[in-house]
């Protein structure tokens, strides 16, 4: 009899452990199923609070923005579009310090995304802290961009950095940047009139006068690409060339105050 | 030797250690599962109710309409799983052999979406216990385990409970230790991580693994921040002192109401909670979003402030209406806002360099947690785990042992001890191991008792008391003790000519009473507080008499133990001859 129990007890136990089992699988299936609805209604709920945050963004009520932001990235956590804006939203209602730890918080999900450090490289920048300002500035150029103006964006934030480091008195490093820049400018006199304009300022009139050059060959016309590489010239003591490109049939040069008194001052016609 | 020749009780022996570690796998797993589904479900319904914006009419109606529904199953149905859940899991484990039916577990689970999910300021994770445990019970009773393994299984639930709802593992073995067995020496600790990290792993394949709470790394800044901590210690401990204080008292209140109103009293809460709601919404529910953003310094030190005090009106008037949920979540809220505030202040006024006002939310969590709750190492760990951040564990130990012992000294009975003891559920003293005296009450007592019932006439209670040892009779209704009445007392009215009175009018309703498991010491001290006769009754039902003890019993139980000179018991000391 005792035999015949423990089989009959051992039985059930095994159909109720196989029962319990299934049971289990079921309802972890089925709770992964709700959860994953949960992120979608998550999702949607952060896009209506993203929405709402940027179109009190544009009517200038920031403290609202920041609030339906954080609403935003409450319900969305991974989501870089809702923290970015928030960050952004912080740092114009002068909540610098939430600001900078939004930021962080998403470098740390997204290490190498190109506008995080580069928000992060711009709180920086306003603080003055300039080796942290360079090293964001740094890991947004070598970042991830997404779309097909990666090289544009690319592009413009290394004139940024340029900037940042010229108004810092940094101008070495500015060049180093620079010539990177250059190399890789696109084929627009605008381009290379800005390229020309900030090698001008930190100093190298020699890669000035090259993007100014090429400047002109592409548009002869070019009143700021003549007028820029004649400063360059003068700057390097070729007044004659810088004479040459201050002749140009559009007589708005001619009559520019700063390059007519520039030309002037180093070729020695004026008393 | 072959198993066939083993005997069949060596067998179901062996055979009920085999199943107790099957099924400590396999609650972990469903706790944790029910824990996920009941987060998730409050999330949804919670929307469904409020959606993005709500109005001004939704958060005076919904919490009101819906308290009404829910008071109405939580009186007639499902009476058990009001309030947060643990109280009652500790109770079970204690004085029922860890018996939680599973209506109570279905209850619990659906009263506490709708009451949680409809903005009462509640926490989720004390009622997944309860749930957890509800679950273990009901599988303990199908495989007809003996009432020992059932019982161990109450405190394996909760942490697979309470491992699936925060996302603590640690946490949840220790609280399981600390305050349902209250033993950290257990020998369950085993079954408990098992289930706890059963529980976890589901836990996080579902929900990923990221914290619930995502903090800066926060450290301590300058050695002499420990005294500002101090302080927060301090403001945690009178933070924690003020809620369980009030949760208490207003909880008598409703309590004191006609027993007819208690199907209307959620409702009466709701209310409350609805014009609460309109103007500081940021108290609806769980409210982890504000802690987040306490903890990363994203509050005004006002806003702050403003939100504690909120919190804890809110959800005091939440729980003592008798709505059902926990206060676990509201701990850490009130807990982060209280040290967030007091952080602004530190960083306002300190002369030397501080941490951030989010580092002192942080702590602030773990102590006022402490406070409340009275676990000061499942508080420390499950900061840490919550926040994964090591940085303020120093910090956070001093301030929660320093909130823990102003919240012993000024409230000596913990709160969820304090709670069953409003619902005449009296737990044991030291709740741990419990020491069982070697003689106690049950020893003592006679269970030769009769009660009298309270509209009796003082004339029928004077019969009574004219029987030999009965200088004092019980009065009482459907086996419900209501109080005592002297045969001094009966006397004196009948000689006043009120013998047709009943006998309710001069019963004695302030009285002393043992339970069977106390020692003999506290039955001779209570006897002397009682006039002639200690009313024994059980500790799961405060007026169920078990048994009556008197002078004469105590004599006779003196007597027959010196008759009986040749028993010895442990403890007896061997006299050399």
């Amino acid at each position: 009899m005792g035999e015949q129990e423990t089989f009959r007890i051992f039985h059930r136990d095994i159909l109720l452990i196989c029962a319990l089992v299934a049971l289990g699988a079921g309802l972890f299936l089925f709770t992964k199923k709700v959860a994953a609805k949960e992120q979608q209604l998550d999702e949607h709920v952060a896009a209506t609070w993203f929405k709402q945050g940027e179109r009190k963004l544009n009517s200038g009520d920031v403290e609202s923005a920041i609030e339906y932001f954080r609403n935003a990235t409450s319900n969305d956590r991974g989501n870089q579009a809702y923290g970015l804006a928030l960050a952004e939203a912080l740092a114009k209602g002068n909540h610098r310090t939430e600001a900078e730890e939004t930021l962080r918080r998403l470098r740390e999900s997204y290490p190498d995304s190109a506008a995080v450090n580069l928000q992060l490289a711009r709180l920086a920048a306003e603080s003055n802290n300039v080796h942290e300002a360079v090293r964001y500035y740094h890991d947004a150029l070598y970042g991830s961009i997404a779309g097909a103006g990666a090289n544009n964006e690319r592009r413009e934030i290394r004139m940024e950095l340029v900037r940042f480091l010229l108004d810092h008195g940094d101008q070495r490093d500015a060049v180093s940047e620079l010539l990177v820049l250059d190399a890789d400018l696109p084929h627009t006199p605008e381009a290379h009139v800005q390229a020309g304009e900030l090698f001008l300022r930190a100093g190298d009139a020699q890669h000035a006068l090259s993007d100014f050059v090429e400047a002109i060959r592409l548009d002869p016309g070019n009143a700021a690409g003549r007028s820029g590489a004649a400063k360059a010239a003068s700057q390097l003591g070729q007044y004659e060339q810088a004479r040459h490109f201050l002749e140009n049939p559009a007589s708005s040069i001619r009559h520019s105050p700063d390059t007519f008194y520039e030309f002037g001052r180093r070729s020695g016609d004026l008393g | 030797m072959r198993g066939s020749e083993t005997p069949f009780r060596q067998r179901l022996a062996l055979r009920e250690n085999q199943i107790f570690l099957v099924l400590t796998i396999l609650i972990g797993v469903l706790s944790g599962l029910l824990a996920v589904l009941f987060t998730l479900a409050i999330k949804g319904v919670t929307y469904l109710f409020f959606g993005i914006s709500p109005s001004v009419m939704r958060f005076l109606l919904i919490p009101t309409v819906v308290s009404f529904f829910t008071g109405f199953l939580l009186k007639r149905y499902f009476p058990e799983a009001r309030g947060s859940g643990v109280p009652q899991v500790e109770a079970a484990y204690h004085l029922e052999s860890g018996n939680v039916p599973g209506r109570v577990a279905f209850g619990k689970f659906f009263t506490g979406v709708l009451c949680i999910g409809s903005g009462h300021s509640m926490g989720r994770e004390g009622p997944s216990v309860q749930i957890g445990a509800g679950v273990a019970s009901t599988l303990a009773r199908w495989f007809h385990l003996s009432p020992a393994r059932a019982k161990s299984l109450a405190p394996v639930a909760a942490a697979g409970a309470l491992a699936g709802a925060f996302n603590t593992p640690v946490a949840a073995v220790l609280f399981a230790l600390e305050e349902i067995i209250g033993d950290m020496n257990a020998s369950l600790i085993g079954s408990a991580v098992l289930a706890s990290v059963s529980a976890v792993i589901v836990e996080r394949s579902i929900l990923g693994n990221s914290p619930i709470f995502h903090v800066p790394q926060y450290r301590l800044v300058h050695p002499i921040e420990i005294l500002a901590y101090v302080v927060l210690g301090i403001v945690g401990g009178l933070v924690s002192l003020a809620f369980c204080k009030g949760l208490l008292w207003l909880r008598e209140l409703f309590l004191r109401m006609p027993v007819r109103s208690r199907i209307l009293q959620p409702a009466m809460g709701g209310l409350l909670i609805g014009i609460i709601l309109i103007f500081f919404p940021q108290v609806l529910g769980v409210g982890y979003q504000y802690v987040d953003q306490a903890l990363n310094g994203g509050l005004l030190f006002k806003t702050m402030l403003v939100l504690c005090l909120m919190k804890l009106i809110a959800t005091i008037i939440s729980y003592a209406s008798g709505n059902a949920g926990g206060i676990f979540s509201p701990s850490l809220y009130l807990g982060a806002m209280a040290g967030g505030s007091v952080g602004m202040i530190v960083h306002h006024l300190s002369p030397f360099p501080v941490g951030e006002p989010g580092a002192y939310a942080l702590v602030g969590m773990g102590a006022v947690f402490a406070g409340i709750i009275r676990a000061p190492m499942t508080s420390v760990f499950m900061i840490f785990e919550l926040t994964q951040d090591y940085q303020v564990f120093v910090p956070l130990m001093i301030a929660n042992m320093i909130s823990f012992g102003i919240s012993r000294q000024f409230q000596p009975t913990p709160l969820y001890h304090a709670l069953l003891e409003q619902d005449n559920v009296h737990l044991p003293h030291s709740v741990g191991r419990p020491i069982v005296p070697l003689r106690c009450a049950r020893d003592v007592m006679t269970r030769n008792f009769r009660m009298i019932p309270s509209e009796s006439s003082i004339a029928s209670a004077w019969q009574m008391a004219s029987e030999p040892d009965s200088d004092t009779v019980l009065i009482g209704d459907n086996g419900s003790l209501t109080g005592l009445v002297t045969r001094k007392q009966i006397e004196q009215e009948i000689k006043s000519g009120n013998a047709d009175q009943p006998v309710r009018q001069i019963a004695i309703m302030k009285y002393s009473h043992v339970h069977p498991d106390q020692s003999l010491e506290i039955v001779i001290d209570r006897l002397g507080k009682n006039p002639g006769l200690l009313p024994v009754v059980s500790r799961s039902k405060t007026d169920q008499v078990l048994g009556v003890i008197t002078p004469q019993t105590l004599v006779k139980f003196v007597q027959g133990n010196a008759d009986d000179k040749d028993r010895v018991l442990p403890g007896d000391r061997e006299i050399a001859a």
